[in-house]
C-alpha cells in the first residue's frame, strides 16, 4: 500500500529515494508527457471554456489522477517511493529543509532565476526543460519573490470549514471548499499563491517541471481528504449532474478515456496519509 | 492506467482527448458563442474589450491588439484562448486568456489574475528576465 508521508519527516534514504525515481522517470522520457499533459488541458481548457484541470469542480480530482499516474510511474522504478507531500503552512520558509542541496534544491540565482544548487540544476545534467511555454532550458525558481508569505494555516482552516463542496456557476468566482483552496476565490491565495510564491516555472502552465509541483499537489490532494472527513454527509464532489460545459460527478475528465470524479472520490483505494 | 502500456495509453487518450475537444470548439464557436461561455461572456460584453497596447517595457516590446478571436486563432493555429486579445512580445505571442470578471492570465504568469492584458504582458516580461516565449502546440 502506498502511504504519502509529510516530506518535512522524510529520511535522508527515503529523500534520495524518491529524487532518484523522479530523475528516472525524466529520464526515461516520460516525465516531460506529464508536463505536456498539464500544458495540454490548460490550453484546452482555456479555449474551450470547459474548465477541466483548473478553474472548476473538477480541479481536485483532475489533479487526484493525475498525481496516481505520476506515483505509478515512480513506483516502477523503486517501489518503496511515494509522493511526499508540502505542508506549507508549516514550512513556509525558503530556509526549509524542502529546498536544501540534498532534496529539491533551493532559489534561483537573481540573474536569470536559474536554480543553481541541487539534483535538479541544469548544470548536474539531468534536468533540461523539454516541453515549455519559453525559451528557458533550466528549472527557474525565485522563492518569496512575488508574495512574501505562503497561506497561512487559517486560511485552511476557513477553507476546510465550508460545508459545500463547490457551488454555481462553478467555475472562478464561485463559492465553497474547492474555489477557496484552489485559490481562485481571491487574489493570489491558497493553491495559487503556492504557485505564485515559487515563482519560475510553478507560476506557468508547464509547472511541473518543478518537482514541487507533486508535492504541493499532494498537500491539496489532502486537504481534500481531509475536508471530506470533517464534513462526512456533505456530497464530496458537485455537480452531481446535468450541469452544461462542467464536469459533472459522473462524467469522464479528459485526457483520460474513462476515469469520471466519482471514480477519485475514495483515495484510499490507491494510497493513504500519513 | 498501471501497466507497460501507460505511456502509449496516456498520449493516445490526449491526442484524442484534444482532437474532441477541438471539434467542440468549432460547433461551439458558429453556433453559441454567448451561451457558450456563460456567464464568462456576459462578463467579457459588460466590461468591454481591453484597448490596444504598443509600448516597450524593461526593454522588450509588448504589444496587444482586441483580435478577431476565432479567425485570428485559426490562422495562427491557436483556438483564440476564449476572449479574441492578442499579445506579442518582441514580435512572439504571449497566449493571454480571460478568466471573466476576475481578469486575464497568460501562460507565463498562469496562477494569478490581472486588470488588464497589458498587466499580464508586463509581469510576463519581468518573469522571463530576457527568455523569450516560444509558441507551442495548444493541442500536443
Amino acid at each position: 500500500m502506498t502511504v504519502r508521508k509529510n516530506q518535512a519527516n522524510l529520511t535522508a534514504a527515503e529523500k534520495k529515494a524518491f529524487v532518484d525515481a523522479v530523475l528516472e522517470v525524466k529520464r526515461l522520457g516520460v516525465y516531460d508527457e506529464f508536463v505536456l499533459a498539464h500544458r495540454t488541458r490548460f490550453s484546452i481548457d482555456m479555449n474551450t471554456g470547459v474548465y477541466v484541470g483548473h478553474f472548476g469542480p473538477s480541479f481536485l480530482p483532475w489533479h487526484r489522477k493525475f498525481l496516481i499516474d505520476f506515483e505509478n510511474e515512480l513506483r516502477k522504478v523503486d517501489a518503496s517511493v511515494s509522493i511526499p507531500y508540502w505542508d506549507w503552512t508549516a514550512d513556509n520558509t525558503v530556509g526549509s529543509s524542502l529546498w536544501a542541496p540534498a532534496f529539491l534544491g533551493g532559489t534561483g540565482r537573481p540573474l536569470d532565476d536559474q536554480v543553481m544548487d541541487g539534483p535538479f540544476a541544469h548544470s548536474g545534467g539531468n534536468w533540461t526543460i523539454n516541453v515549455s511555454v519559453d525559451s528557458r532550458p533550466f528549472l527557474a525558481r525565485n522563492l518569496a519573490h512575488r508574495v512574501p508569505t505562503l497561506p497561512p494555516r487559517s486560511d485552511v482552516d476557513a477553507a476546510l470549514a465550508m460545508p459545500t463542496y463547490d457551488s454555481p456557476p462553478f467555475r472562478d468566482g464561485s463559492t465553497g471548499f474547492r474555489s477557496a483552496l484552489e485559490g481562485s476565490a481571491g487574489y493570489m491565495s491558497m493553491h495559487n499563491r503556492v504557485h505564485t510564491w515559487v515563482w519560475g516555472h510553478m507560476e506557468t502552465s508547464v509547472s511541473p517541471n518543478d518537482p514541487v509541483f507533486w508535492l504541493h499537489h499532494a498537500f491539496v490532494d489532502k486537504l481534500w481528504a481531509d475536508w471530506h472527513a470533517l464534513h462526512p454527509t456533505s456530497a464530496e464532489y458537485l455537480p452531481a449532474g446535468g450541469t452544461v460545459d462542467v464536469i459533472d460527478l459522473n462524467d469522464t475528465m479528459p485526457p483520460w478515456p474513462n476515469t469520471t470524479p466519482q471514480d477519485m472520490l475514495d483515495h484510499t483505494q490507491f494510497y493513504t496519509y500519513a | 492506467m498501471p501497466g507497460p502500456t501507460r505511456r502509449q495509453a496516456l498520449g493516445a487518450a490526449i491526442g484524442v482527448a484534444a482532437g474532441g475537444a477541438l471539434i467542440g470548439v468549432t460547433t461551439a464557436s458558429a453556433d453559441t458563442v454567448p451561451a457558450g461561455t456563460g456567464s464568462e461572456g456576459s462578463a467579457a460584453g459588460l466590461a468591454g474589450t481591453p484597448s490596444s497596447f504598443d509600448e516597450v517595457f524593461e526593454g522588450r516590446r509588448i504589444q496587444g491588439t482586441p483580435a478577431e478571436a476565432r479567425a485570428s486563432a485559426h490562422a495562427h493555429g491557436h483556438a483564440g484562448h476564449g476572449a479574441g486579445y492578442r499579445v506579442l512580445i518582441d514580435g512572439r505571442e504571449l497566449p493571454v486568456m480571460q478568466h471573466g470578471r476576475n481578469g486575464w492570465s497568460s501562460t507565463i504568469n498562469h496562477y494569478e489574475r490581472f486588470a488588464t492584458p497589458l498587466e499580464a504582458a508586463r509581469t510576463a516580461v519581468i518573469s522571463l528576465k530576457g527568455a523569450v516565449v516560444v509558441p507551442f502546440d495548444p493541442t500536443a
